[in-house]
């Protein structure tokens, strides 16, 4: 376990720069992540939020080096995770050293990330198995236990011998998640991982995700597309649209002082509780075909600020304030 | 996560016995070049066709009449060996008829049972199907246990029994066929109509006040289609080589007709003092049923909307 | 009313086959509920995964049969009509699906689909047809020419335009909708609600919304039902409800709604534990297991729904003891 987490926190554990992964069809070039710099430092959450099809999965696998084969290419960028520029490591090295060891993934489904014909310990154990880091039968069987402690499983000794379908569906995803932190990853990416859960299960899961951070130290990847829970457990929120970040930076500031005409339109489109019967406001049009991205900012064609400088040329990232960066033509205009 | 590359891989489980996973010939031919660089399907394409030619234009090209005796010439070996004789591109078999003409008429016996039969079969078992899938409950299970009962037959018995009972010939031949491959469309699209009958647009259509017949036309039909030519074109393999096993155990199609199998049977006495009677048709059974599964495999794949964006 | 809803069960046997072997078991999946949507209303149904509220509305869509109950609409019961009363039915109630890609038949253009409920009932003239087509697509926002493309040429948003297109066709008078926005993609789904909001203004329309986010429901309904496992809860008009939630279940899932304020912090635990098995609820209350309040009586005996005031009631026996 990480004896001293508050002694790495602040450090990054993952850079991302300038990543660009495309998926190579047939009929086109779906250009899914196409520039995306971020990093996500020791103990803290970073928040990837965007609509569907913005590229936030793919950005995700991009890093585990998992895009679906074949077809989607990572075709430039850098990503180091702990200092290791993982794009020059062969499927070896990442199976044996980074997956599961150093990076671990939390994905929506819990039912599909369980293989349905193996017990709950056997799952967990093999994470301790396969990277030989616990020795012995009893050994591993004590680690299991342990670890289905920390996710708050009831008396895991006796639960330890089930089969996935005797779990109920936020149990599950307990048990995805002490696969995740097995192996005491430096790194945590959890995609939508309470989508599928009933809000008061919900809670629960990000209670617990927060909890094994402050116990851990690992950096987290929360990937989400409701506001509601990225404001909860977020730190950093980086906002996506259309294959770009076009908004990064902290929470309050996000949620406050939105930069960017999509993050200010995203968050006046979520219905608030207590305000009832109001008209909501809607972004007008649909997102951009993504084979065929528009040469300028990717929002244009529905961003009411829209000027010419918009279509023809993609702005730059421009940073607000410290830590707070936005890709739009008004950033930095108006001072 | 204990092995991501499992947990976040595809979910592919190619069980043996599912028809529609790659046959093995296939998935030994994608290590062959000539498959990935896309040429297999059209050249087992090309086979197929000039199987079905061969049947529909067998009277304008055979060369001889395949069912002329000439025992002065009988046993004559192809025309790149020693001692054939000229005009009998494939030799003779041992009664001197032509085996290049007989092979032709043969194929037109080929694909008239292989198409009987997969339309039979593939008529029956698809309306099994979608009829047990449809609508569940006990005609599924009274549905469901005929097939059980079905595949625990074995084909050959049927067919020995059918031929007693009905005398051997070309229609025991399809009905043995279609009694053994039935059960096997049955299943496949009685596995597509439930997931189908899950799916939204078939509930609204019944929102919408359709009927039943066409909700089954309109909605289900059309969406195993795909599955049922893929099934189609697999099943042309085994179709042949049930015909011809059939037909060498002297159970299916009789002289004077004449078919791959019966050959196989005709020449078998002879075997050891001339190959070619028995190998040739046997090549032709063989080029015939790869044909088929290869192109078979090819259309699962390019008719599966997965597949076909790569 | 235009629909009411009398003690309506239904159970799914689970396991066995036939004619090997009984089931093995039922899931609750409806367990007796009763509730009435006046017209012009938008009723919610609420309630995490599985408590019923999908089979509720297929019950009323007549897509599945109930196991007991009844299901009364325009003074008519639905459970003994014959063939043709269905069809009549089926001109009144329509519905919207969640997933815009599994409503629209990939094999189908936009025109079949949606003249498929015109064609079920009526011979109607090409002219008409395709007059009535593009009055519905000009309701939802899409033009004429949409009506020569397949489902796969247009974005989710946009199937689910067709699909809400699709339930006009017949001029009903009630539309279920099963999460109609669920699937969409948050910054499309404001355009949706905001439509169909704008629809049953126009159309006189009275909707059952089933959806998962609670800001949601309270910002489109006029009465809202509660349910946990099968069972309604708590039922009110929105504004009573979200005010003052009497239900402990519906306390809780309101405090559990994320907020979209990071200054908020994270709500304060009401419910702990799992929700229990619809396979096997729990004796009495089927709440009791997770509720913050629990009483001796709450696991042996079930509470009935109770009136409170004009027009709201709940299940729990804290209120009668409180009203006690
Ligand atoms: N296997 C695939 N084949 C083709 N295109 C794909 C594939 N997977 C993803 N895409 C495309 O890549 C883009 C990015 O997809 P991605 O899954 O990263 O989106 P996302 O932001 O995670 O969306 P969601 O919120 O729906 O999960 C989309 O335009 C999508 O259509
Ligand atoms: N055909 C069926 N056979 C057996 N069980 C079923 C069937 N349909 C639904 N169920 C069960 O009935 C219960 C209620 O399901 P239902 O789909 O109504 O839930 P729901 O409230 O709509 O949930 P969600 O919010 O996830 O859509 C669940 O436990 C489900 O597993
Ligand atoms: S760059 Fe222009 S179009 Fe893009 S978000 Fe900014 S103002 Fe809108
Ligand atoms: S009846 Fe009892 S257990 Fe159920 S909600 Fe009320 S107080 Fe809680
Ligand atoms: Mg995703
Ligand atoms: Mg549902």
């Amino acid at each position: 376990m990480n004896a001293d987490p508050q002694a790495k926190a602040g450090q990054p554990v993952l850079k991302v720069d300038d990543l660009r992964t495309h998926i190579f069809l047939k009929r086109g070039t779906v250009q899914a992540v196409d520039g995306v710099s971020f990093h996500v430092n020791a103990g803290e959450t970073l928040g990837l939020v965007g609509e569907s099809g913005s590229g936030k999965s793919m950005t995700s696998l991009s890093i585990l080096r998992l895009t679906p084969k074949p077809g989607a290419r990572t075709v430039s960028g850098r990503i180091e995770i702990d200092g290791i520029n993982v794009l020059d490591l062969d499927e070896e090295t990442m199976v044996r050293d980074i997956r599961g060891k150093l990076v671990s993934m939390i994905s929506q489904d819990p039912m599909t990330s369980l293989n349905p014909v193996f017990s709950i310990g056997d799952q967990v154990g093999a994470a301790f198995r396969y990277h030989d880091l616990v020795q012995g039968r009893s050994a591993i069987r004590e680690a299991v236990v342990n670890v289905l402690r920390r996710v708050r499983i009831p008396s895991p000794e006796r639960r330890l011998d089930d089969f996935p379908h005797q779990y109920s569906g936020g149990m599950r995803q307990r048990v995805v998640s002490a696969m995740a932190i097995a192996c005491s990853p430096k790194l945590m990416i959890a995609d939508e991982p309470t989508s599928n859960l009933d809000v008061t299960i919900q809670v629960q899961i990000i209670r617990l995700l927060r909890e094994i951070q402050k116990e851990t130290g690992v950096g987290l990847i929360f990937i989400t597309h409701d506001m509601g829970v990225a404001a909860n457990i977020c730190d950093r929120v980086a906002v996506m649209y259309a294959g770009r970040i076009v908004e990064i930076g902290d929470v309050e500031t996000i949620f406050a002082n939105p930069s960017h005409p999509y993050t200010q339109g995203l968050l006046d489109s979520i219905p608030h509780l207590g305000r009832r019967r109001e008209r909501l406001y809607s972004i007008p049009g649909n997102p951009p075909d993504m084979q065929n991205p528009p040469s300028g900012c990717r929002f244009a064609a529905r961003c009411p600020h829209v000027m010419d400088k918009c279509r023809s040329e993609y702005p730059p990232e421009t940073t607000v304030a410290p830590g707070h960066m936005a890709a739009c033509w008004l950033v930095g205009k108006s001072g | 996560m204990t092995d991501p590359s499992r947990a976040a891989g595809p979910q592919t489980a190619g069980h043996p016995a599912d028809p529609l996973a790659p046959s093995a010939i296939t998935r030994m031919l994608r290590h062959v070049r000539l498959i990935r660089a896309g040429k297999v399907p059209w050249v087992a394409g090309g086979m197929l066709l000039l199987l079905v030619f061969c049947a529909l234009f067998a009277d304008l090209i055979m060369p001889w009449d395949p069912t002329a005796l000439n025992l002065g010439k009988a046993l004559k070996p192809p025309i790149w060996q020693d001692g054939s004789v000229s005009g009998h591109l494939l030799g003779t078999d041992n009664l001197g008829r032509d085996i290049l003409s007989r092979i032709i008429q043969g194929a037109q016996v080929t694909l008239e049972v292989g198409l009987y039969a997969i339309v039979l079969s593939g008529g029956i078992g698809a309306l099994m199907g979608m009829l047990s899938a449809y609508f569940g409950g006990v005609v599924d299970a009274v549905i469901m246990r005929l097939v059980d009962i079905q595949m625990s037959i074995p084909s050959i018995a049927l067919a020995l029994v059918l031929a007693a009972a009905l005398s051997p010939g070309m229609s025991t031949v399809i009905v043995v066929i279609v009694l053994s491959y039935w059960t096997w469309y049955a299943r496949i699209v009685r596995g597509e109509v439930l997931s189908l009958r899950e799916r939204d647009f078939v509930k609204l259509a019944r929102v919408a006040g359709c009927s039943t017949p066409v909700i089954l036309w309109r909605h289900i039909l059309p969406n195993v289609v795909n599955t049922l030519l893929v099934l189609a074109s697999l099943q042309l393999g085994s179709v042949i080589i049930f015909e011809a096993t059939l037909s060498f155990l002297g159970l299916g199609v009789q002289s004077p007709q004449m078919s791959w199998g019966l050959m196989l049977n005709d020449a078998r006495p002879y075997m050891t003092r001339a190959w070619w009677p028995i190998t040739l048709p046997g090549i032709a059974i063989m080029i015939v049923c790869l044909a088929a599964n290869v192109f078979g495999d090819w259309m699962r794949d390019t008719l599966d909307p997965k597949r076909r964006q790569l | 009313m235009i629909l009411e809803i009398d003690n309506l069960v239904k159970h799914f046997p689970v396991g066995g086959s036939f004619p090997f072997g009984g089931s093995k078991g039922e899931v609750k999946a409806v367990d007796g509920v009763s509730f009435g949507i006046g017209a012009g209303e938008t009723f919610a149904l609420v309630g995490e995964s599985g408590c019923g509220k999908t089979t509720i509305a297929k019950l009323i869509l007549l897509l599945e049969q109930p196991t007991s109950g009844r299901i009364i609409f325009d003074g008519t019961d639905l459970t003994s009509l014959n063939r043709k009363q269905v069809k009549e039915y089926r001109r009144n109630a329509q519905a919207v699906f969640q997933d815009p890609y599994s409503s629209l038949n990939p094999r189908m253009k936009v025109r079949d689909i949606l003249a498929e409920p015109i064609r079920a009932h009526q011979t109607m003239g090409r002219k008409d047809l395709e007059r009535r087509l593009d009055e519905v697509l000009e309701i939802v926002g899409l033009p004429e020419r949409a009506k020569r493309n397949y489902p796969h040429e247009f974005s989710g948003g946009q199937r689910q335009r067709i699909a809400v297109a699709r339930a006009l066709t017949l001029n009903p008078k009630f539309i279920v909708l099963d999460e109609p926005i669920s699937a969409l993609d948050v910054s499309i789904r404001a355009q949706i609600l905001n439509l169909l909001e704008d629809i049953q203004k126009e159309l006189g329309l009275t909707y059952l919304i089933i959806a998962h986010d609670l800001a949601l429901v309270e910002h489109v309904s006029t009465t809202v039902g509660v349910m946990y496992l099968g069972n309604l809860v708590e039922i009110g008009p929105t504004a009573q409800v979200f005010d003052d939630p009497q239900h402990p279940y519906t306390q809780a899932l309101l405090a559990a709604v994320p907020r979209p304020d990071p200054k908020h912090g994270l709500s304060e635990q009401l419910a702990t534990g799992e929700i229990a098995s619809a396979l096997n609820p729990p004796s009495g209350c089927k709440f009791h297991p997770r509720c913050p309040h629990v009483l001796d009586v709450c696991s042996q005996d079930y509470p009935e729904l109770r009136r409170i005031g004009e027009s709201r009631a709940a299940g729990c026996h804290l209120l009668e003891e409180r009203s006690a």
